[in-house]
């Protein structure tokens, strides 16, 4: 008997570390998919398998399999995967919150809560993930917009470059100041769609307006109101009225950073086109904080960030939250921002870099530690079907049909956006 | 008699050079306008060449810069650096060969079928294949990959190959129409001879058939060189990826690197070039034959 428990326990220790080192050896591979829908270099896809190698070293019992795709149809190949139930553990995109109502997101709260992981990130990058007070996303990266100004521009006209504390009466004074159409210098630079102005600038909140409520589901009540009236007609009065914006023509050129082109003196930017500006601007440049609406009140930051997903169908969840958890994490951040491709998602980064004493840095830390609202087409998934339409459609009939009550015009395009929005969310 | 014929000699020179310098004058403005509208059709295809040489700088010039100075032929350079084009181009050729060669099998066997072959149920059968062309892509790109995915062939090549050994729908309608118009005397002489009727096929459908089968090479080459969807649906690694999913990493979606682009895109051009350089006679041939007969 004795024998016999003494030859089962030695076959016990015999076979005790072979069972730890093969549960110990379990590796899993968690799925990455990723694109990078500005500036798409090596440099940039390096960066990303720099980052999964990184995180690899780190975490032994992880594997990464990245796949990096053109961002060019990007959507389409997560979706088709998920529709198919083969989706990726961990993706990026750029959803509007409420994508979650369609059912492929994990819940991030309960991860983000058990590791305080929000504690390092902007406000905004936070909010930009959440669907009725559930978190389904975590901050890719974290971008503020600010104006971009020619100084070489400002001098040759005797101009005093603006200062931050600028207010949107200053902005217009000054494009005016330094438009000469004879000589092809405006002062504005891609804002001339009067949309544009509206939608995806520091403008959008620094006009006092908004277009749509903060869930994304009500346009009656905002696009319509005589604030927003006002600012639209701010914008579009820029292109008629003032003449001031580049034309169309020199925007065909130049895309959206027309900018570059050195015939236009200011230019609302973002960190996503600091990189292009650095590398490609031959004259002086700086950059200024958005001007705010008037004397009395603060300026409104207008953030944004590419947002990391898990897909709920994933077989490795915690592994999935691992990798998320980490590239969302200072380590991934300050790789990410020394390779020159995104900017921190949080301040910590930025404080251990020196960013937030940057000239030129500093101007969008200072936006991004005050920032969050989320901008109005990011509130909604069907924002650009039911929303865009109709605001675009005033500033159609402003510019090339020449009406000039847009009052009247917001009011029929909210119950246009509103009509199309209740029928996409069944109410 | 003498006098009327001096009289008229004068009279016919006169009228022959006129008919001359109509002609001249007709050739002059034929060739003109046919030299503007080859020019116009040969803008874009210049500028995509002007660009490829152009530093970024260059390329927001105003007014446009059309002759590139200096020659930006470090572009081409930067294109094979930024992504492995040269894999891209290797990958993008075996599939498209290994589509010609599934097209052209399958395509050829199942027209012979339609066009000479009477069973029951054939017209059925045709009307069927030809309902496929109704339904859109997209409506089956799920289940597709739902069915390649349960084989276990995403990020392989065979999603982009196999399918070719069943044959297009449309390429199979064009061939059949083709063989329906050759006289099916020579099917029965054929027979008489002693032949099968694959040896009917081979022998003599098939060799006749040469225009249409030109065809089936040439659509099938530009439709899957250009092909940018599949490859994006069914392929992971970046390595397995071909010319039309490289070319895309040049094209953000806020920023573009267009001389980039552009260099890549002619690269990815000369193969097709090549193709229709060695195909133009016979292909234009089949173009004409299948307008008169199809």
């Amino acid at each position: 008997m004795n024998k016999r428990l003494l030859l089962a326990l030695a076959l016990l220790a015999l076979l005790l570390p072979t069972v730890l080192v093969v549960a110990q050896d379990e590796v899993v591979t968690v799925t990455w998919w990723a694109t990078e829908r500005g500036r798409d270099t090596a440099a940039t896809r390096d960066m990303h398998f720099t980052l999964a190698r990184t995180f690899e070293e780190s975490h032994p019992n992880i594997r990464v399999a990245l796949s990096l795709y053109p961002s060019r149809g990007f959507a389409t190949r997560v979706l088709t995967a998920i529709a198919a139930n083969e989706g990726p553990d961990v993706f990026y995109h750029y959803f509007a919150p409420d994508i979650a109502n369609q059912g492929f997101l994990e819940d991030l709260t309960p991860y983000i809560e058990a590791s305080g992981a929000a504690n390092n990130w902007f406000p905004s990058g936070v909010n930009r993930g959440v669907y009725e007070g559930r978190t389904y996303a975590v901050p890719r990266d974290a971008a503020a917009g600010f104006v971009a100004y020619n100084k070489d521009l400002f001098d040759a006209a005797g101009v005093a470059y603006p200062e931050e504390g600028w207010t949107i009466a200053d902005f217009r004074a000054l494009a005016n100041q330094l438009t000469n159409r004879d000589a092809d210098i405006y002062g504005v630079g891609a804002i001339v769609g009067g949309e544009g102005c509206m939608l995806w600038s520091p403008f959008s909140f620094n006009l006092g307006a908004e277009i749509t409520s903060p869930d994304g589901r009500d346009v009656v009540g905002y696009m319509d109101t005589p604030e927003t009236a006002a600012a639209m007609t701010w914008c579009l009065e820029l292109v008629t009225e003032d003449q001031v914006t580049a034309p169309v023509e020199l925007q065909d050129q130049f895309g959206e950073l027309v900018f570059l082109s050195g015939n236009v003196a200011m230019q609302s930017i973002s960190d996503w086109e600091l990189a292009a500006i650095t590398e490609q601007a031959d004259f002086n440049w700086a950059v200024v904080a958005p001007p705010r609406f008037d004397e009395n009140t603060e300026v409104i930051p207008w953030t944004d960030s590419y947002m990391y997903y898990m897909w709920n169908g994933s077989k490795h969840k915690d592994a999935a939250w691992q990798l998320m958890e980490w590239l969302s994490g200072p380590e991934a951040q300050r790789i990410a921002a020394e390779a020159g491709v995104w900017t921190p998602n949080g301040p910590a980064v930025y404080q251990e870099l020196g960013w937030d004493t940057d000239p030129i840095r500093s101007v969008s830390y200072n936006q991004l530690i005050n920032s969050e609202r989320v901008p109005n087409y990011l509130r909604s998934q069907y924002f650009w079907d039911c929303v865009a339409g109709p605001l675009s459609d005033a500033r159609v009939r402003w510019i090339e049909g020449g009406e000039r009550d847009v009052a009247a015009m917001l009011a029929e395009g909210a119950v246009q956006a509103q009509a199309c929005l209740d029928d996409n969310y069944g109410n | 008699m003498m006098a009327e014929a001096t009289f008229r000699q004068p009279t016919t020179r006169k009228a022959l050079l006129d008919e001359r310098q109509i002609e001249l004058v007709q050739k002059i403005l034929g060739y003109t306008m046919l030299i503007a509208v080859a020019a116009l059709l040969i803008l874009p295809l210049y500028w995509m060449i002007s660009t490829a040489l152009k530093s970024p700088r260059q390329m927001f010039e105003l007014p446009p810069v059309w002759v590139p100075n200096p020659l930006e032929f470090n572009n081409f350079v930067q294109v094979f650096q930024e992504v492995p084009f040269g894999r891209f181009l290797l990958n993008t050729i075996i599939i498209v060969a290994l589509n010609i060669l599934g097209e052209l099998f399958a395509v050829t066997l199942v027209a012979y079928g339609f066009a000479r072959i009477r069973f029951p149920g054939r017209s059925i059968l045709f009307l069927l294949m030809l309902s496929t062309l109704m339904i859109p892509y997209h409506v089956t790109l799920v289940p597709r990959f739902i069915l390649f995915a349960k084989l276990g062939w995403i990020n392989t090549y065979l999603p982009l190959t196999v399918p070719a050994f069943t044959g297009s729908a449309f390429l199979i309608f064009l061939v059949r129409q083709y063989m329906m118009s050759i006289p099916f005397d020579l099917d029965e002489a054929a027979y008489i001879d002693g032949a099968t009727r694959f040896g009917v096929f081979w022998r003599i459908i098939l060799p006749l058939s040469r225009p249409a089968l030109v065809l089936v090479v040439v659509f099938t080459f530009v439709g899957t060189w250009n092909d940018f969807l599949q490859p994006l649906i069914y392929l992971n690694d970046p390595n397995m990826f071909t010319v039309s999913l490289g070319l895309s990493f040049f094209q953000g979606a806020r920023e573009t690197n267009w001389n980039l682009l552009m260099a890549g895109s002619l690269l990815a051009t000369i193969p097709p070039l090549i193709l229709f350089f060695i195909a133009q006679r016979q292909l234009i041939g089949g173009i004409s034959i299948e307008g008169l007969k199809g």
